[in-house]
């Protein structure tokens, strides 16, 4: 059965707030990607509260680093929260650790700008 | 080639084979995640086997098989006196291992990622030709 990933959408304090929750891969990454751009293309800032991954492979990953660009491109602010440890180490291990802004909580990612 | 991923020394333990379908990587990690736990592997050593593994699953079923979802792979896990072994299995055409060498990640193009993370995960890595024709590509993990 095809397996799909679970992506609340909610604001708070001024920001759009994805909450992806299960297993990101390749399977399921094209669903979290769509659900990311279409939070970009929205407009306004963005935080992606990781909180809920228990999992991230690299096409997760990929689909990241790919709403981060997008945000980039229009001048969107695009944060990153609740990072597990095991995602953070892909991350740091691929230097996408430099490129994120990666906050501890949401809390945290909503109270600092720029 | 040989080194502490070469036959003579391992001994599979553990067998999957899966259509090479996104839907089974899940079931990849599991197996993968049991096989090396069963053979004593610490939790972090197992979390970078599986990583590995999956990501090494994920090449095939994208670029070897370029998403042809009926091809099977297979995927057994291993051990010698010092290392877990997990192989790759795929009946695509012959790859250039030296194509394989992992390149200097971009991180604006996270393309190639998913092989910088196989090498990061794992102790050796050794592409070569299955018995059955097509590639075979050894995951070598110390454990000793």
């Amino acid at each position: 059965m095809a397996r799909r990933v679970e992506v609340r959408n909610e604001h708070r304090d001024g920001f759009r707030v994805i909450r992806p929750r299960g297993e990101i891969d390749l399977q399921v990454a094209d669903e979290l990607r769509d659900a990311l751009l279409d939070a970009v293309e929205a407009g306004g800032a963005v935080i992606v509260d990781m909180a809920g991954v228990s999992h991230i492979d690299s096409a997760g990953i990929a689909s990241l680093v790919e709403a981060f660009q997008r945000a980039r491109e229009r001048g969107q602010t695009f944060r990153l929260a609740a990072v597990p440890d095991s995602a953070l180490r892909v991350m740091r291990i691929s230097h996408l650790d430099r490129v994120f802004r990666i906050h501890d909580t949401v809390a945290e990612a909503t109270g600092e700008d720029g | 080639m040989s080194g502490a991923g070469d036959d003579a020394v391992s001994t599979a333990a553990f067998e999957l084979r899966i259509t090479a379908n996104a839907e089974h990587l899940q079931l990849v990690r599991g197996f993968v995640h049991e096989s090396a736990m069963c053979l004593g592997c610490s939790a972090p050593t197992t979390d970078e086997v599986v990583r590995a593994t999956e990501e090494a699953c994920q090449n095939v079923i994208r670029y070897a098989y370029g998403g042809s979802a009926r091809r099977a792979i297979t995927v057994t896990v291993g051990y010698s006196d010092t290392d877990l072994i997990v192989s790759v299995i795929d009946t695509a055409p012959p790859i250039d291992s030296r194509a394989q060498q992992s390149r200097p990640l971009d991180t604006t193009c996270p393309s190639g990622l998913g092989s910088h993370l196989i090498r990061a995960c794992v102790d050796e890595v050794v592409v070569d030709h299955s018995p059955e024709g097509g590639n075979r590509l050894k995951l070598v993990k110390r454990i000793a």
